[in-house]
């Protein structure tokens, strides 16, 4: 756990080195003068490749969904731009950015089946798109040439000034270089975070307020405007554009790129296409070999190096940091623990959005709740309600619909008959991810984190509901982004420290042990800005010691920050420690609602806990 | 208007082939959960085994078929030895990058053997049409109706009746449950692999007099793909009424609309049935799970 802290800053030692990078620049800059003209071509491939990696690694490693549609859009992006300039005389600089932005619509369409399939199925979806296309390049012959191809040159691009190979390869490179620094801004703003929470838990996300529909697509429409910014680079860099260079091999090349590259990972992205541009280049004298050797590439890389290049090099970094770390005899701190030492100072940042609630305010009234699936009648009739600033507990025999009533709640399950209102508002008006905005939000009884983002990360998806900001915001950092990422950062790290983790903010959130994650789960919750907390069995699973420090982090997020907590609870003395009131959910019917007193000396409560005898025997 | 039967008679010789392409896809997903992506491959194998085994070393063509299901089920158990069981942890994503990696190998190692020359299975069956209710069909095709059928049939008894077959369909059901009750799961998982590659190689030896045999065979795996997914993913009928959907939905296409729209037509079918209805003709929706 320790060493993963160290991973991040290692990270950041690379990342953060400007020198590096000046450096990597100026040897970029100087390759074509010194390299030959073949050299230069295979550059400004890789160039292409890189741009193509990043596209499809914003949709896959961070995103999380899967498509074979790559070079599809690779191909229209190649082929308008070529048809476009050679034919009816549209200047380059003009077809590639509006090519690209069309293109990055018709994204947006191929991602709808995502919406509702996932996984083979999309991978389906996406690769009868690529052979649809690949169909209407080879037989669509007036327009685009058919099977020979299609030719292209400069001159017909209305760019004949970069006639030279040098200067193109300057282009292509000022290109990639920002289609990176997009990348990076993109995985770093509310959008990024988006892509990986749903990468990681998709319904964790939904619940924190990510519309999936919108982000799902958003990232289709993304992965497309890379691919034909990709593809217009192609079509000033070659002779003719070849209709199968746009199928499904191509495509699964792509998929290449960035596995033995890295998922998930930008270093990945550059990293991978400059191999496997490279190798068949080098492997030219064993052409009728290639695919065998990319072959055997891929599964070794598959079964012993399945984080790509990027994940190698960033262990091998860890560990030689680690090494120089132990030889100088100084370990990495561990964590403190602090818990309530910072949560008087950091509460004063943690003021609310929402209109405060009023006194003796009903913040949640439920009413007649029914819900059966096929025969079982899990809630039949249940009523609830929660008053402002109130702690309410919701205990009940095992199956007897608590967990079911919490996902009517949070719009998981759509009740058969019955009415919720929410600060007046009637839930089921409203979306799973538009709860979060109004101030309602869950956590789950299986801990449900983003396990690949780091601890800020994790709540900085908690503000999501909150945060403006948008794909050109993003992308050009304005001011207003600027400061608001920054306020949102020191609000994210004051929550940590309200839970006590906010010595771990920058590690993983699988790496953390499960007292920690529960609490890591409710400074999620509280990013979100809470008026009600629903807690599914937030202290199932943790040690006395543990539970004693929830019940103090649980009555202070009410005393100090003024959130109404609703919770299912199994252990007795918790709920009677921490809840104001308790009702007592049975077959689906409240059976009985008080104070822990009332509940506790309630025979129909006794009944159905310990059965009749019991009951009889107490009275 | 005579067309049409002939039409739909041809259609389901060919889409009888992706049905069996469909159910080796069926079959392995049911019990790992992988989508075969080498099953392509199996087919190619079954019909460079073919031509060796009948046009070679002249052997009659259906014992043939039994020593090609052997070769074939071979391909299955490497591909299960080599991509799956390593990586049995690993997502099922990149279990099924694997399988199209070590598909890739096996295309390539017989490019390299035999080289790109066309070859076919000729001789076995005699080329007369034969005629049925003013509906005419050659030997072969029907070979391959009849085939299919016989291999269903007694894989539907497989199922029901053998002990294996038995302690395949539970494994499907619950890996957890059917090794408490002493099933060797990952024996199972072998013999799965095995049995779905053979089903593949069976359709490559009758598919050879028709197309010729070339290391691109393993394109067919397109259409049994679609075909498993319109039947639903997990039943061996819906993987038969959706390869015979496609394939007589080719051949419509192909003669009323266009030969381009031949090669794009399952992929129609496909986003119809994803739309529609998701979870395949053959499928139980789910309710989402929390």
């Amino acid at each position: 756990m320790t060493d993963l802290s160290v991973t991040t800053t290692v990270q950041k030692k690379i990342v953060g080195q400007p020198a590096i990078y000046g450096l990597l620049l100026l040897v970029l800059i100087a390759l074509p003068f010194v390299a030959s003209s073949y050299a230069v071509h295979i550059l400004s491939t890789m160039g292409i490749a890189v741009i193509l990696a990043l596209g499809l690694n914003l949709l896959m490693g961070y995103a999380g969904q899967v498509s074979l549609a790559n070079a599809a859009f690779f191909g229209i992006g190649a082929y308008a731009v070529a048809i476009l300039g050679n034919r009816y005389g549209v200047p380059f600089w003009l077809a590639v950015p509006v090519v690209a932005v069309l293109t990055a619509g018709l994204g947006f369409v191929v991602g709808l089946p995502a919406l509702r399939v996932s996984s083979h199925y999309l991978a389906l979806a996406t690769l009868a798109f690529v052979w649809t296309v690949q169909v209407v390049l080879v037989d669509w012959v007036s327009v685009t040439g058919g099977s020979p191809g299609f030719s292209t040159s400069r001159s017909g691009l209305g760019i004949a000034y970069l006639q030279d190979d040098k200067s193109y390869y300057f282009v292509i490179l000022a290109v990639t270089i920002a289609m990176v620094v997009l990348a990076l801004r993109i995985i770093d703003s509310k959008i990024g975070r988006a892509f990986m929470a749903i990468r990681d838990n998709e319904n964790a996300a939904e619940v924190m307020g990510v519309n999936l529909a919108k982000y799902k697509t958003m990232a289709f429409a993304v992965n497309a405007f890379y691919c034909a910014i990709a593809g217009g680079l192609q079509a000033g860099l070659v002779r003719f554009l070849d209709p199968y260079e746009f199928g499904l091999w191509p495509s699964i090349w792509h998929l290449l790129y960035i596995v033995v590259g890295g998922l998930g990972s930008v270093m990945g992205s550059v990293l991978g296409p400059l191999v496997l541009v490279a190798l068949p280049e080098l492997l030219r004298p064993f052409a009728e070999y290639r695919e065998l050797i990319f072959a055997f590439v891929l599964l070794l890389t598959l079964i012993y190096m399945p984080q790509g290049m990027a994940g190698k090099l960033q262990e091998f970094w860890r560990r030689t940091v680690l090494r120089r770390q132990a030889a100088a005899g100084q370990l990495p701190a561990v964590e403190k623990s602090a818990t309530l030492r910072n949560q008087a100072r950091s509460a004063t940042r943690l003021q609310s959005r929402h209109a405060p609630t009023a006194e003796n305010e009903m913040v949640l009234e439920v009413e007649g709740l029914h819900l059966s699936f096929g025969g079982l009648k899990a809630l039949q009739g249940a009523s609830l309600s929660v008053k402002a600033g109130q702690i309410r507990a919701l205990i009940g025999p095992n199956g007897a619909g608590k967990t079911t009533f919490l996902n009517s709640l949070s719009r998981v399950y759509v009740p058969d008959a019955g009415a919720m209102r929410f600060r007046g508002k009637p839930l089921l008006d409203l979306k799973a991810h538009d709860l979060v905005a109004l101030g309602l939000v869950r956590t789950f009884q299986t801990i449900r984190l983003f396990g690949k983002m780091s601890l800020v990360e994790n709540v900085l998806v908690g503000m999501h509901a909150h945060l403006r900001e948008g794909f050109l915001g993003a992308a050009l950092r304005l001011p207003h982004n600027v400061a608001q990422t920054r306020a949102a950062r020191e609000k994210a790290l004051a929550l940590l420290a309200y839970v006590g983790l906010d010595q771990l903010a920058d590690t993983n959130a699988s790496s953390l042990a499960f007292g920690q994650q529960r609490r890591l789960e409710l400074a999620r919750a509280l990013a979100a800005d809470p008026v009600l907390l629903l807690l599914d069995e937030p202290a199932s699973g943790l040690s006395k010691h543990e539970i004693e420090e929830l019940l103090g982090i649980l009555r202070t997020i009410r005393d100090q920050l003024g959130v109404s907590i609703l919770l299912i609870e199994h252990n007795m003395n918790f709920v009677m420690g921490l809840a104001d009131r308790i009702s007592v959910l049975d077959h689906g019917v409240m059976i009985a609602e008080g104070t822990p007193q009332e509940i506790q000396g309630d025979l129909k409560v006794i009944e159905a806990y310990l059965g009749k005898e019991r009951a009889v025997a107490k009275a | 208007m005579e067309l049409i039967p002939q039409l739909i008679v041809s259609g389901i010789a060919a889409g009888a082939l992706y049905a069996l392409v469909a159910i080796g896809l069926v079959l392995i997903y049911k019990a790992t959960e992988i989508v075969n992506f080498a099953q392509g491959e199996s087919v190619t194998v079954g019909a460079y085994m073919g031509w060796l085994f009948v046009t070679e070393f002249h052997m009659p063509y259906f014992p043939a078929i039994a020593a090609v299901m052997a070769a074939s089920a071979l391909v299955g158990i490497v591909v299960e030895r080599v991509a799956y069981r390593p990586l049995i942890h690993s997502p099922p994503f990149t279990v099924i990058l694997a399988t199209l990696a070590v598909g890739l190998i096996i295309k390539n190692a017989i490019r390299l053997v035999w080289q790109d020359t066309p070859r076919t299975i000729n001789g076995a069956l005699s080329a007369t049409p034969l005629e049925f209710a003013g509906v005419l069909i050659t030997p072969e095709r029907l070979a391959i109706i009849v085939t299919v059928a016989v291999v269903v049939t007694a894989l539907m008894l497989f199922f029901r009746f053998t002990k294996l077959g038995k302690a395949m369909r539970a494994t499907a059901q619950s890996q957890e449950a059917a090794s408490l009750m002493g099933i060797s799961v990952s024996g199972i998982f072998s013999k799965t692999w095995a049995l779905g590659s053979a089903l593949g190689g069976i359709a490559g030896v009758l598919i050879a007099p028709l197309i010729g045999i070339n290391t691109e065979l393993g394109g067919v795996l397109i259409p049994g793909f679609v075909a498993a997914i319109v039947g639903g993913f997990t039943s061996i009928p819906g993987a038969i009424v959706g390869g015979i959907m496609v394939g007589v939905f080719e051949n419509f296409a192909g003669v009323y609309v266009s030969s381009s729209f031949k090669r794009v037509v399952s992929f129609v079918i496909l986003i119809a049935v994803l739309m529609i209805r998701p979870s395949g003709l053959f499928g139980k929706p789910v309710r989402k799970q929390v």
